[in-house]
């Protein structure tokens, strides 16, 4: 089940759908934090798909829910299922990353002490999710980092998730 | 391993689940950081931890953990509670510290699994 090696976005564009779905993620609250992924696994679980790709993809948009819910303002998790792939999006509105590299890194992290006291914001999200599940795109405009932080990017995060079915 | 045994042994508290006690110990995993636990813990772990809000449910069932163990009189938040309930997941409390609690949840399961091969 390796996740993809040269696979691009218009690849997975010609695959015909047999399931699609945008999941809203309210963004300042960990009240919710986590719904979407147990539905996104309760559904590829009926959809008889393979163990490990649902324990990955849960993973996946969990961490990217929890990103949701420390940093942006809203989001949403976009689901596409094809008989080739299963593809995660994450989509959010939020300040955007001053420096990209550095928080890919594990360990480094902007999280404020109530985001840490949570258990959250240990810097291991993002680096998971590059190192193990190598993401096909990430996208986020670079943000000054003297840009005020009451400024809100539209997409200030975009990412795509893909795990191979066959 | 079922979770009742590690239950009577320790003498658990059951706050929740109580009817998925049956359910098979494969292992364990200790954190407080969501994230770590996410990542690294496996499904049929019994997790160990301090954390008592509401996302810990969350990651137990995401996780598909045996249920959740909290340490040194930590009791769940009452939203915890609540989702836990509905989900099913067992929490179980204890007043030991978590030093003992996993040193004695690691010698059932290890005890059961037989001696190290490689000691």
């Amino acid at each position: 089940m390796a996740v993809w090696k040269g696979l691009t976005t218009n690849v997975l564009s010609r695959e015909t759908a047999i399931y699609e779905n945008s999941f809203p993620v309210e963004g300042g609250t960990y009240e919710n934090a986590g719904h979407v992924s147990s539905q996104i696994k309760a559904l590829l679980k009926r959809m008889k798909i393979s163990k490990e790709v649902v324990r990955r993809a849960a993973l996946v948009t969990y961490e990217s829910e929890i990103n949701i819910c420390s940093y942006a303002r809203s989001g949403k998790i976009l689901l596409r299922v094809t008989p080739e792939h299963v593809t995660i999006e994450a989509i959010d509105e939020g300040q955007g990353i001053v420096d990209i590299e550095l928080a890919m890194q594990e360990g480094y992290s902007t999280a404020t002490d109530k985001i840490r006291e949570m258990g959250f914001g240990a810097g291991m999200g993002w680096d998971f999710v590059t190192s193990r599940i190598f993401p096909i795109s990430f996208v986020s405009p670079r943000r000054s980092a003297k840009a005020p932080i009451s400024r809100w990017l539209l997409v200030s995060i975009k990412i795509l998730m893909a795990f191979s079915l066959i | 391993m079922h979770l009742d045994d590690i239950v009577r042994a320790l003498d658990l508290r059951v706050v929740s689940g109580e009817e998925r006690l049956a359910a098979e110990v494969r292992g364990g995993y200790v954190g407080d950081l969501l994230s770590d636990v996410m990542a690294n813990s496996k499904e049929g772990d019994l997790w160990i931890t301090r954390q008592i809000h509401q996302n810990i449910i969350a990651v137990a069932s995401l996780k598909d953990h045996a249920g959740i163990i909290l340490i040194q009189g930590c009791q769940p938040a009452a939203d915890t509670l609540d989702k836990a309930r509905k989900e099913g997941v067992p929490i179980m409390v204890t007043d030991m510290p978590g030093f003992e609690v996993i040193g004695r949840v690691y010698n059932m399961i290890a005890g059961k699994k037989g001696p190290d091969p490689s000691a």
